[in-house]
């Protein structure tokens, strides 16, 4: 088959991988500055990578995957050196800063991982490849092959996929899930004290809704993960109905929401010191679909609040729906300035139809709003559900609306 | 009211602004090009005068209540109508240490610096017959000069053109030099080798979105159509 057609069919069985970051890697390389998105698919997602399978020829049958070997369509494979050469003339036209080389499993383990090696060690050591590759590590292949990967990309992923023991047994018999830690535990391992393996270190995937855990449980299994195996990033994407119908139902849609609820809760331990028992009310097993984690925690803890806006530490900053990271810090530096008002804040990308009901400005609130936390929960759900309000500052007649 | 006349020139506007701030009434910059004579008005020549632009620049660092280089050169970088009063109200401000929080040199700071990360991604080179690498841009401000360092080292040994359809200028990047020069049109032929590529990265574009997922409008959000133009994945 020709290049054309394969890199079609190896694209397209690549695209279920939700990661699309180049960036957090330490690797000193000319050219530095990652993370740029070169293009926008149009499912909205950015471009920085060439995002492919080495193969989508399995000899696994894992029921929730579209590579299984009971299903059909042509399988094929891209050659190392094709995968390089492609990557080298994308790269050098600036479409892309680096490669994300994943694989179905062809014949075995250790030949995938080997097959995928191979494509790195071309780009690195014929074209002196400085830019990112991100390798997919496959579960029970040879640690030498794995340590040889590790020294060659800038990060590589393990993906669990289903979250739990149960789901693993029933949905991928195949594996075992034992397996799937063993080279999470040993890139970890190979990492530490080694600035030259994977400078942006590992990362794992989940699907959502393929299987029946709960909210509850992918947050905990996420927690362990992110402390047990020191992970860059987890991956959460939502299952897209192609599994073996006697074993999925694939009447659903993507449960696209979910997702973002439970990237939503991840920043919320990664960024803003939250743990998980803050994201979750007692006996509560699945995130709010009409409520953000965040704003959910504000209004069953309103007690917390208001929080003065030119006095309150960091942390007490970053519990305010609307306030991030970034813009916490802006008030941070901006305040030593000057006494910030409701309408500085909104200059420094605090979202305010959010943070007005929770804020205080020189010990005043913006008079006029509704004052129970049972009350303020319409304004802060999804715009279907949320009364219309006339001005954002309804008494300070000020002109921004 | 003091008026003065520069040769829109980024030295030149920084010569004009060092003696602009020295006043102490009501003032305004032309800039050669938007100049309308008036009845009253007389405006003062200022021709660029290096060394004093390099001192200034140095003051905008270190002498006003925060670092101000980086706002004015942006700000100037975005054309923006009447830039140079902007700019001028600016300083004025810092000096007297006013709140420039929300000023319009801020937002025009923020801009360019958007555009010229877009831009970081959004270039797209062919590889010509004669052996370089070429792209045509037409960014929404003047982002051009604040690409080269990227590229410089990003192309390696290439030889590579950036060519700023709009402005009629390019960059000339070879290994770690570059240079800005003027450029209206360029002749090149496409080899057939490159049509390959383009195809093929064409190919790969097409069948990336995941069939379920799709998001026109946030694509267009995130990639508005005036870029289009010059994307080849976008042909």
């Amino acid at each position: 088959m020709d290049l054309l057609d394969r890199l079609r069919l190896l694209t397209s069985g690549a695209r279920y991988d939700a990661s699309c970051v180049s960036s957090g890697s330490k690797r000193e390389k000319p050219g530095g500055a990652m993370g740029i998105c070169h293009s926008w698919t149009e499912d909205g997602r950015c471009v920085s990578l060439l995002k492919i399978l080495q193969s989508n020829d399995c000899v696994y049958n894992c029921r929730y995957c579209v590579h299984r070997t009971d299903r059909d369509g042509p399988r094929v494979s891209l050659s190392s050196r094709e995968v390089a050469e492609l990557t080298v003339n994308f790269y050098q036209r600036n479409y892309i800063e680096g490669l994300f080389l994943s694989s179905a499993v062809k014949d075995s383990p250790d030949h995938t991982m080997e097959f995928m090696v191979s494509t790195a060690s071309i780009l690195r050591r014929e074209y002196n490849f400085p830019g990112y590759i991100h390798l997919k590590g496959i579960p029970g292949a040879d640690k030498k092959l794995l340590q040889q990967a590790g020294y060659l990309a800038d990060r590589m992923s393990v993906n669990i996929e289903l979250p739990s023991r149960e789901s693993l047994e029933k949905l991928a018999p195949q594996k075992d899930p034992q397996k799937i830690f063993q080279p999470m535990n040993f890139l970890k391992k190979s990492k530490e004290g080694d600035k030259r393996f994977l400078g942006a270190g590992q990362s794992t995937q989940l699907i959502i809704g393929a299987s029946p855990e709960n909210d509850r449980d992918i947050i905990n299994l996420a927690t362990k993960l992110y402390e047990k195996f020191s992970l860059s990033r987890i991956f959460y994407s939502a299952y897209i109905p192609t599994g073996d119908p006697r074993f999925i139902s694939n009447n659903q849609a993507p449960p696209l929401l979910r997702e973002h609820r439970l990237y939503q809760a991840d920043w919320l331990f990664r960024f803003y010191h939250f743990s998980p028992k803050d994201i979750f009310a007692p006996g509560q097993e699945n995130l709010e679909k009409e409520l953000d984690p965040k704003s959910g925690w504000a209004i069953r803890n309103y007690g917390f609040f208001p929080v003065e806006i030119n006095r309150a530490p960091y942390r007490d900053l970053l519990k305010v729906p609307g306030i991030g990271p970034i813009s916490a810090r802006r008030i941070i530096k901006a305040r030593r300035e000057v006494s910030l008002d409701f309408f500085s804040l909104q200059k420094l990308g605090v979202v305010m139809k959010r943070a007005r009901f929770f804020i205080t400005c020189r010990g005043k609130k913006i008079p006029g709003l509704p004052g129970s936390p049972e009350s303020i929960r319409p304004f802060l759900t999804m715009p279907a559900a949320r009364p219309k309000m006339e001005r954002l500052f309804p008494l300070e007649g000020g002109e921004k609306g | 009211m003091k008026e003065f006349i520069f040769d829109d020139s980024f030295p030149g506007l920084l010569t004009v602004l060092n003696r602009a701030l020295k006043e102490k009434g009501e003032v305004k910059i032309w800039g050669k090009n938007n100049y309308k004579p008036s009845l009253f008005g007389f405006p003062e020549w200022v021709g660029k005068n290096h060394e004093e632009a390099m001192d200034f620049k140095k003051k905008l660092a270190l002498e006003f209540s925060e670092p101000a280089y980086r706002p004015v050169f942006y700000a100037f970088l975005s054309e923006k109508e009447d830039f140079p009063n902007l700019i001028f109200d600016f300083l004025r401000k810092l000096k007297t240490n006013e709140k420039v929080l929300d000023h319009p040199v801020k937002d025009l700071e923020k801009s360019v610096c958007r555009e010229k990360v877009r831009m970081l991604g959004l270039v797209r080179f062919k590889k010509v017959k004669e052996g370089y690498y070429y792209s045509s841009i037409s960014p929404q401000y003047n982002v051009i000069g604040l690409l080269a360092p990227h590229f410089s080292s990003r192309q390696g040994k290439q030889e590579w053109i950036i060519h700023d359809m709009s402005r009629q200028v390019a960059i000339f990047g070879a290994g770690r030099d570059w240079e800005i020069k003027e450029l209206t049109g360029m002749n090149f032929q496409t080899s057939f080798e490159e049509k390959i590529v383009q195809l093929l990265w064409q190919e790969h574009f097409k069948a990336l979105p995941v069939p379920g997922r799709k998001n026109r409008k946030r694509q267009k959000s995130l990639i508005p159509r005036r870029y289009w133009p010059h994307l080849i994945e976008k042909q």
